[in-house]
């Protein structure tokens, strides 16, 4: 599921990227096209009414010919004839032609106007006028007509034509000047107008949606690389890591981790700031042996490295404890001191399964960081492959997942009478299942921990007496033992529900024993005599697990009514190491059991050696791999009492 | 205060943006310190838009008073007749420009006009006039002097 999501961020992220592009793109072409075809339409209207004016122009100069004689000036100094003329002009003047007038060039080479269809501020005859344009002289020039733009001594006109008018005999004696108005034009552009606006709306979107891409781009570069930069020593910092493991899975990389140890000292000896300098050139080292790793700060001095595959790739565990000596053999200056870090690493390669996510591995490796702090020999621990795939039994989900189902088993261990070496009882070991493997059976210390303190472990308490009782009916001369922390009894819940259970089960209950293991030290003897004299009510026995080890004491042999003492494996084992001061001490806890009428049970018993120096001691019950390993109970029945004898 | 601001604000909003008003100061200034090369120039006038246009010029200061004026910019026979009036009397000797093309033509005493024709800028001087007020322009000036009308 966990891949699926990184895939389809992955997958989200470019088709989000694609989708901005491809309307980016699609809209620029579009507002391009719009704006193209506007441009071409509206040239093609201005085309249009140029060769309107230039017929009008025509039709006006045959009538002005006609009525003027050829333009004879003598008859157009006339006053009253001329304003005939010029109404007649003002006739043509339609919401296209801002001016009609017509000029002659005087021997001065100066125009002066001559005509004029300008009811308003009408020019008086041979006024002169200066066009600021040359296009008028050079029009009298050629005879040809000209047409001129707009310029700045001209506002309000879009285009002058300049129509040269010829006499008789062919001479340019004046012009004819056809002003089309600029309102008008911008009036016939108004046509397009809404879309010119549409145009310019597309554009200004491209344009915004080109800056939010660059602005998204800078953002992240900046903020995002800000954001997920550690400031103390320029690593990246968890959000980073948040966000790889979003995006990447750790197939391509190796993962470490890195922990300085006792940091603190430098930070007290050298103050904060120098501390922070170190770790600075710390994370530059890093970089400097591995230039392409991803070093995360996860927490004060501990670093979460990414290495790609391709960077390492064959013989990566020498790569790892070279990169750890060197770390541990660099200098840092400190002022004028300098100094060396001790670090612990714990290395993984690249995880063949896609469930082993960036928590996951940190998680594995934290795990394997405690072992190598532990031992003060070791710096580096480079993990398996192998070890990665038991993490999932850690996972609570997976487990609660077993539970569900009832993929719980139990084997069993038996307790051996060393004088007849027959079988005398039986230790029931919790196991689950392996889903993928059913043969496959999981010992409890990979899953206890994730369950432990929880509803689940209720339930695996049950699953396990449910199987013992069961066992117990259908075996009437067998007597089994489960185990219990003293922790759990402080369960009232769990309390409760071995209660019923033994009610249930009241006629097995007497050939069942509780183990218990001082997992904590016991506050209150009385509280904790009471509960087991509940499980005592029933019939059922007590023993207390691994005496002789952590917080077990003779004060327990005193204060609570044990049915079994079962000696702790680092106990026994002194036999060998320290027969001479271990000896005593198991038998004086073998006679004072004997006086009590309480068994008593050497556990980790290994070899003949063990098993003889107990039984001097006066130990006559034993547990181990010398006599059986855990098995099915069927195994040991058909035969119980084909155990090793010991002599 | 504010009201200055304001009234400063809406007459450069005017005239701001306004190429004929552009044209018409840069015109005048040009003109006038051509015919008077002065640092200060005083101009009287009754037309309002080049009262709008040149309140901004920092060349030609106007007065309202004609008897203090280097030159008269009038566009109307009443407006010449009037400051005639105003100057008898008085030692001032304003040149005059004429805002219109029939003033310029039938008075003699205006040695430039000054006017739009067709949406165009309008300059012109005579010869005759120019002579006579020893009146000398550069050569920008040259196409738009005639000889006569």
């Amino acid at each position: 599921m966990k891949i699926d999501h990184i895939r389809m961020n992955r997958w989200m992220d470019r088709f989000k990227t694609y989708i901005a592009i491809i309307v980016i793109a699609f809209l620029a072409i579009l507002s391009f096209l719009i704006h193209t075809s506007i441009e071409k339409s509206n040239q093609q209207i201005k085309n249009i009414e140029l060769q309107q004016a230039y017929a009008y122009a025509q039709k006006i100069e045959t009538l002005l010919k006609d009525r003027t004689d050829d333009m004879n000036l003598s008859k157009l100094s006339n006053e009253e004839f001329r304003q005939k003329i010029n109404k007649m002009l003002n006739a043509f003047m339609t919401e296209e032609y801002r001016y009609i007038f017509a000029l002659r060039k005087r021997s001065d080479k100066n125009l002066h106007i001559i005509l004029d269809g300008s009811l308003e501020e009408q020019s008086e005859f041979d006024e002169p006028f200066f066009p600021e344009d040359d296009a008028f002289l050079e029009s009298f020039r050629t005879g040809k007509p000209m047409l001129t733009k707009y310029n700045n001594g001209s506002e309000g006109i879009w285009r002058s034509l300049i129509y040269p008018i010829r006499n008789h005999a062919g001479e340019v004696t004046s012009a004819l000047v056809l002003e089309l108005s600029e309102s008008y034009m911008l009036k016939m552009e108004s046509v397009s107008h809404s879309f010119r606006h549409l145009s310019l709306i597309m554009w200004w979107t491209v344009a915004i949606l080109v800056a939010i891409t660059l602005a998204v781009g800078v953002y992240y570069i900046v903020w995002y690389r800000g954001r997920f930069t550690d400031k103390v020593s320029g690593a990246k910092n968890n959000a980073y890591l948040k966000y790889f493991s979003q995006k990447h899975t750790l197939k391509e990389f190796f993962s470490v981790m890195i922990d300085i140890d006792a940091f603190k000292t430098i930070n007290d000896r050298f103050g904060l700031e120098s501390g922070n300098a170190v770790l600075r050139k710390f994370v530059k080292k890093i970089k400097e042996e591995f230039p392409e790793s991803i070093v995360v700060r996860t927490v004060g001095t501990e670093f979460f490295v990414l290495i790609p595959k391709r960077v390492v790739g064959e013989g990566w565990k020498n790569h790892i404890e070279l990169f750890a000596s060197k770390l541990n053999k660099h200098n840092y200056a400190i002022g004028e001191e300098k100094i060396q870090l001790s670090v612990s690493i714990t290395a993984a390669p690249p995880p063949e399964t896609d469930e082993i996510d960036v928590e996951k591995m940190q998680r594995i490796l934290d795990e394997k960081m405690l072992v190598v702090k532990s031992n003060k020999w070791m710096k580096v621990c480079v993990i398996n492959n192998l070890d990665l795939s038991t993490l999932r039994y850690r996972d609570f989900d997976f487990v609660k997942t077993i539970l569900e189902q009832g993929n719980v088993t139990c084997e069993y261990q038996p307790i051996i009478d060393m004088k007849s070496s027959c079988s005398v009882k039986y230790e029931a070991l919790a196991r689950f299942i392996d889903p993928d493997d059913p043969q496959k059976l999981i010992s409890p210390y990979r899953f206890m921990p994730t369950i432990k303190g929880t509803s689940q472990y209720i339930k695996l308490t049950k699953l396990v007496l449910d199987q013992v009782f069961e066992k117990l009916r259908l075996y009437e001369d067998v007597h089994l033992s489960v185990n219990l922390d003293y922790s759990d009894l402080n369960n009232e819940d769990l309390v409760n529900m071995i209660v019923e259970e033994l009610k249930k089960n009241q006629k097995e209950a007497n050939r069942l024993t509780f183990e218990i293991i001082e997992d904590e030290q016991i506050q209150d003897c009385d509280v904790f005599a009471e509960i087991i004299g509940r499980f005592q009510s029933y019939g059922a026995s007590i023993a207390i697990d691994d005496f002789g080890s952590g917080y077990s004491s003779y004060l327990y042999l005193i204060k609570i009514k044990w049915d079994v003492i079962k000696i702790d494996g680092s106990l026994v084992k002194e036999i060998i190491d320290n027969p001479e001061t271990a000896e005593p001490v198991l038998a004086s806890i073998a006679q004072i059991a004997s006086q009590n009428g309480t068994m008593v049970v050497a556990e980790f018993v290994e070899n003949e050696t063990i098993a003889m120096r107990l039984k001097k001691c006066g130990i006559r019950y034993a547990q181990g791999y010398y006599f059986a390993k855990p098995a099915k109970l069927e195994v040991f029945l058909d035969n119980p009492c084909a155990f090793p004898a010991v002599h | 205060m504010v009201r200055s601001v304001v009234f400063w604000m809406l007459a450069l909003l005017c005239v701001w943006g306004d190429p004929k008003a552009e044209i018409t100061r840069e015109v005048f200034e040009k003109l006038l310190h051509t015919i008077k090369p002065k640092d200060r120039i005083t101009l009287f006038t009754y037309d309002t838009y080049l009262n709008e246009v040149l309140v901004e010029s920092k060349m030609i200061r106007l007065t309202d008073d004609p008897t203090k004026a280097d030159f008269v910019a009038l566009k109307r026979v009443e407006e010449f007749e009037a400051v005639k009036r105003a100057l008898k009397g008085s030692n001032a000797r304003p040149l005059w420009v004429a805002l219109d093309y029939k003033l310029f033509k039938y008075n003699e005493e205006f040695v430039a006009a000054f006017y739009w024709r067709k949406s165009r800028k309008q300059l012109l001087f005579l010869t005759p006039r120019l002579k006579r007020e020893g009146v000398k322009l550069t050569p920008d000036f040259d196409r738009y002097i005639l000889d006569s009308l």
